[in-house]
């Protein structure tokens, strides 16, 4: 069996790779025949001519055995494919117009296709890179019920790891940062602090060295670091022998035990910069203050164990939670409980509903393009019924005629499909290249053999979708009548239908897409209308790091501030400068906030307030409107009262129906044992997490009262604040050259990139869904255009029988009027069904928002009749003469 | 001429591979060993023949190979392969049953009965 088919597979393959040797040697072989047996007649006394002859009569029909060999051999379907791909070539080279447009509207469906799968795949469907992704979930405590898994305190991570039996092993991390001083500029590199097993809870591999080990991971040690494979080779040129070597970190000395690969992804932390590079033992114990179960400031990964059911395991870690929420009422709410999600989706998970409504509009882009090239064969194939007739009346099998069809249009979709993907290859390059930052996993979008396959699938699906139709019908014209009417044009009643019912899909689609997009837009608008409370216009900012001993006293730290306060408000353009520790659209720093005089039954319900420390002009810096009561100033110094300056929608909520100037509050956990601090001004709200997040409640304390060691400068400019970033980074230098400045940006960039995540949707949104307009519009103009000319005889006698020009014109916009007017209320319909998906996208616009319908199909109305308009004036201008004796 | 029987259906293929089994032939070979192993008793169609060596040989029972002919001449020569001796033995006895079961019914008298 196994010889056959293979001689069958060869004598295939000689088939098709050589099939005009094969031909030949047919030939041959059938030549040689005749030659032998006339030779042989000729010997027994025929004369030549006779012989040749009577071979030829005796061999019998040449072609027809011929065509028996062929078909012997099972290549007659090769054969047929062959000849109508040539025929395919041959009738797409005749209209290059046609193929010209069908390709390009192909091409721009397929390409866009292309772009948003690879970034959907990317970024949605591919694993993590880490070893058995499936099985790493992402921890937290969950006080309110709410799903997201954020942060945790150390004692309740360590007693869920100590209780569970469901986790191979779970590890803590949470953000660090070291100063890097030696060899060049200091550098603040970013990084994490992590428990000695997390990369093998991540199941990652060292490229060189090792991980951390278990002693190593105590308060009492914390002297190794393991490095980012980009930081070995950018600060210390890929040394292979940086493995034991001691390298200075801020003002510590620690050991470099490993390096990690080039592949490695960190996990992203909210508020920590996007790329950890270098990595330290967590080292937190029992014992250390900040371990304490109300301490929630750790992030926790865990890998189940293979075979445990995600549910389980949650339902386990809950049960754990109920008992620790008996054992120790005192830290946490009664309703605590443990927030669980998959690692992918906590990754990924803001960014879903955005890439696949995306992927959803791109599909519908691709439909309208299909719709239209569909309409361009269509209107092909009145041209030629005639054709088809003829072939079907020479005994052509209507199979055989539909096969025909759809080879042109497989060929023409796969040459879309080629189009489309040089077209998706370049989007895709700038698809990740102007996509924010703030999207994850983006550096993993890239064209792959997978989205090659659905671009190829995608080709051939769009040739049998618009491909089919058109092909059933030409095919099936009756060809009596069709060569009844030798030489005219025919576009029969049903066929036009057919065209307007088309037409009408593809602007009822494009609706929806214009519905989306304007309704992200809206959106947009509202949320950049939103007063985020502060002025973001003309503010420097600028993070400060001092880590070094010698400003362990606060006194040196305000000092540090000052010289170079001093030396920025001598530059020109520089009007004011302050201090915060915690900067609106980038900082988040929540303590607990009680009130003096409101005792809580536990003092983990007190909520949790932003908490800025502030130097004196903060305020007059930001701009943020005192409400009553007064700002800081010069005497509320480390040795003075404390004192305190609340948001109003704190004062509104902490303090209804009070005066809450006056009133004593502390910050963190209440100690009655230590000073209370007196609230003496109220200011206006900030939007601390983003212009669609509501105001938390804030507090702010004067810096001088409240130390830490990151401070952000906030500068106000009388001119563009990139112009002043050289000069801002130099004054902090000259004060001490080996602490790091870093982050030197406008405030307007953050306020940029919360909105960018929008931005990018909406502008690819609105790209497609003018491309979706424009090929509707395309669609539309081809259907009333090819209507027009098909009724040019018509239009004619009409206008001899005295219609005026306006007349003519009316009537064709009124047909093309109905016919939009009918795709519109369609597209109503489906947007009404389809625009809820985009529910969580926008911000303070419904779904159905009127407004924005009405304006689109405003648009759209406008779109369809200005598509319709040069035809029908075509139409109009018509010479009634030459109407007359039109075929 | 009369006393040439025609071919029954089904038996060229039978006739192919007989005469390709006495020895490797090209296509007119093929016609010549068939009418001479018959005594020129049995009319083949000739064109029919190369729709049938191209089918058998897509079957795998003949293979090919492009030789030269006793007049020195380039041509395409068809052997036997093990796949159709096999095929040639059991259509043989298979014939062999049939023309005894023909013959014997057709030899029937009617006291038989």
């Amino acid at each position: 069996m196994l010889p056959r088919t293979w001689k069958r597979l060869q004598l295939l393959w000689r088939a098709l790779s050589g099939r005009s040797t094969l031909e030949r040697e047919m030939d041959e072989e059938l030549r040689f025949h005749l030659e032998n047996r006339a030779a042989d007649l000729a010997r027994s006394g025929m004369p030549p001519a006779e012989a040749a002859r009577r071979a030829r009569i005796e061999f019998g029909a040449v072609e027809g055995y011929k065509e028996g060999c062929r078909e012997a051999r099972g290549l007659r379907p090769f054969d047929e494919l062959r000849s109508d791909l040539r025929y395919a070539f041959r009738v797409l080279r005749t209209s290059p117009s046609f193929t010209l447009t069908a390709v390009a509207t192909l091409a721009l469906g397929i390409g866009a296709n292309t772009a948003i799968f690879s970034a959907l795949k990317g970024v949605l469907l591919n694993q993590l890179p880490y070893r058995d992704p499936n099985q790493l979930v992402k921890l937290g405590e969950a006080d309110a019920g709410e799903k997201r898994a954020e942060t945790i305190g150390y004692t309740t991570a360590y007693d869920l790891r100590r209780l569970s039996h469901s986790f191979a092993s779970m590890s803590l991390y949470r953000d660090a940062a070291g100063a890097i001083v030696e060899r060049g500029e200091p550098e603040l590199v970013g990084g994490l602090r992590v428990n000695y097993d997390f990369f093998d809870t991540l199941g990652i591999r060292m490229q060189i060295g090792r991980g951390f080990l278990p002693e190593e991971d105590r308060p009492d040690r914390r002297h190794e670091v393991v490095l980012s494979h980009g930081l070995w080779m950018r600060r210390y040129g890929g040394d292979p022998n940086i493995v034991g070597r001691v390298i200075r970190l801020s003002d510590s000395s620690f050991t470099v035990v490993g390096v990690l690969p080039a592949g490695f992804r960190t996990l992203e932390i909210p508020g920590a910069p996007s790329t950890s590079e270098l990595f330290e033992p967590l080292g937190y114990a029992l014992t250390e203050p900040w371990a304490c179960r109300d301490c929630q400031h750790l992030q926790l990964i865990a890998r189940m164990k293979p075979g445990v059911a995600a549910a389980q395991a949650q339902a386990e870690l809950n049960t754990i939670m109920a008992g620790l929420v008996r054992q120790y009422p005192a830290s946490y709410p009664p309703q605590a409980k443990v927030a669980f999600e998959p690692l992918r989706e906590h990754i990924v998970g803001r960014v879903t509903t955005a890439l696949w409504v995306l992927m959803g509009a791109v599909g519908l882009v691709l439909l309208i393009a299909c719709v239209n090239v569909a309409n361009l064969m269509l209107a092909r194939a009145t041209g030629r019924a005639k054709e088809m007739a003829l072939r079907a009346a020479l005994g052509a099998a209507r199979w055989r005629l539909i096969r025909q069809l759809l080879t042109e249009s497989l060929l023409l979709a796969m040459a879309g499909g080629l189009a489309g993907v040089l077209l998706g290859w370049w989007c895709t390059s700038g698809l990740a290249a102007l996509a924010p930052r703030e999207m994850p996993r983006l550096n993993e979008i890239r064209i792959d053999g997978t989205v090659l396959w659905l671009a190829l699938a995608a080709s051939l699906i769009t040739g049998m979708l618009f491909g089919l139709m058109p092909a059933l019908r030409t095919s099936g014209a009756d060809p009596n009548g069709a060569l009844k009417d030798l030489g005219k044009a025919t576009d029969s009643h049903s066929r036009r239908s057919l065209r307007n019912l088309l037409v009408m899909g593809e602007l009822a689609l494009a609706f929806v897409l214009a519905v989306g997009a304007g309704l992200l837009g809206k959106s947009l608008l509202r949320l950049i209308n939103v007063d985020p409370g502060f002025d973001p216009h003309n503010v420097l900012t600028l993070k400060t790091y001092l880590y070094s001993a010698r400003y362990q006293k606060p006194e040196a730290e305000l000092s540090y501030d000052e010289q170079a306060f001093a030396r920025l408000r001598a530059t020109p353009g520089i009007e004011s400068v302050a201090m915060t520790s915690s900067l609106p659209l980038r900082d988040s720093d929540r303590y607990g906030f009680h009130v003096r005089d409101h005792r809580l039954a536990h003092p983990s319900e007190a909520p949790s307030a932003d908490h800025y420390s502030v130097s004196s002009d903060y305020f007059r810096v930001m701009r943020i409107p005192l409400k009553r009561g007064r700002v800081f100033n010069a005497q509320d110094i480390a040795t003075a009262p404390k004192v305190a300056v609340i948001s109003e929608t704190c004062a509104r909520e902490q303090f209804p129906n009070q005066d809450p100037i006056g009133k004593q509050i502390q910050l963190g956990g209440r100690d009655d044992s230590k000073p209370w601090i007196t609230i003496v001004g109220i200011v206006g709200d900030v939007r601390q997490y983003g212009l669609d997040t509501t105001p938390n409640i804030a507090a702010y304390i004067p810096q001088a009262q409240n130390m830490a060691f990151v401070f952000t400068l906030v500068a106000r400019t009388s001119t563009d604040p990139r112009g002043l970033e050289r000069a801002a980074r130099a004054a902090f230098l000259a004060v001490d050259p080996t602490q790091p400045v870093f982050q030197v940006q406008p405030m307007e960039s953050y306020l940029a990139s919360s909105l960018a995540q929008r931005r990018f949707t909406l502008a690819l949104l609105a790209l497609f869904g003018g491309m979706a307009v424009a090929l509707a519009a395309v669609g539309i103009y081809g259907v009333v255009s090819c209507a027009v000319t098909s009724r040019t005889r018509e239009l004619g006698i009409r206008m001899a029988l005295g219609a005026e020009r306006r007349d003519v014109l009316a009537m064709v916009l009124r047909q093309a009027a109905a016919l939009a007017a009918t795709g519109l209320a369609a597209g109503l319909v489906a947007s009404v069904a389809l625009t809820r998906f985009l529910s969580t996208l926008l911000f303070e616009v419904r779904t159905t928002d009127l407004a924005t319908m009405a304006a689109i199909a405003g648009l759209l109305a406008a779109v369809a009749l200005s598509a319709s308009y040069l035809p029908a004036q075509r139409a109009a201008s018509v010479d009634p003469t030459v109407a007359l004796r039109y075929e | 001429m009369s006393n040439q029987a025609e071919l029954l259906p089904g038996t060229l293929d039978l006739l192919i591979l007989k005469a390709v089994s006495l020895g490797a032939l090209h296509g007119y070979g093929v016609l010549l060993r068939i009418e001479q192993i018959s005594g020129g008793a049995l009319t083949i169609e000739q064109g029919a023949l190369y729709p049938a060596l191209y089918r058998l040989e897509g079957q795998g029972l003949l293979d090919s190979e492009w030789g030269s002919s006793e007049n020195n001449r380039r041509a395409k020569f068809y052997r036997l392969t093990p796949a159709g001796r096999k095929r040639l033995r059991a259509e043989t006895e298979s014939w062999n049953r049939l023309v005894l079961a023909i013959a014997t019914a057709l030899g029937a008298k009617t006291q038989e009965v």
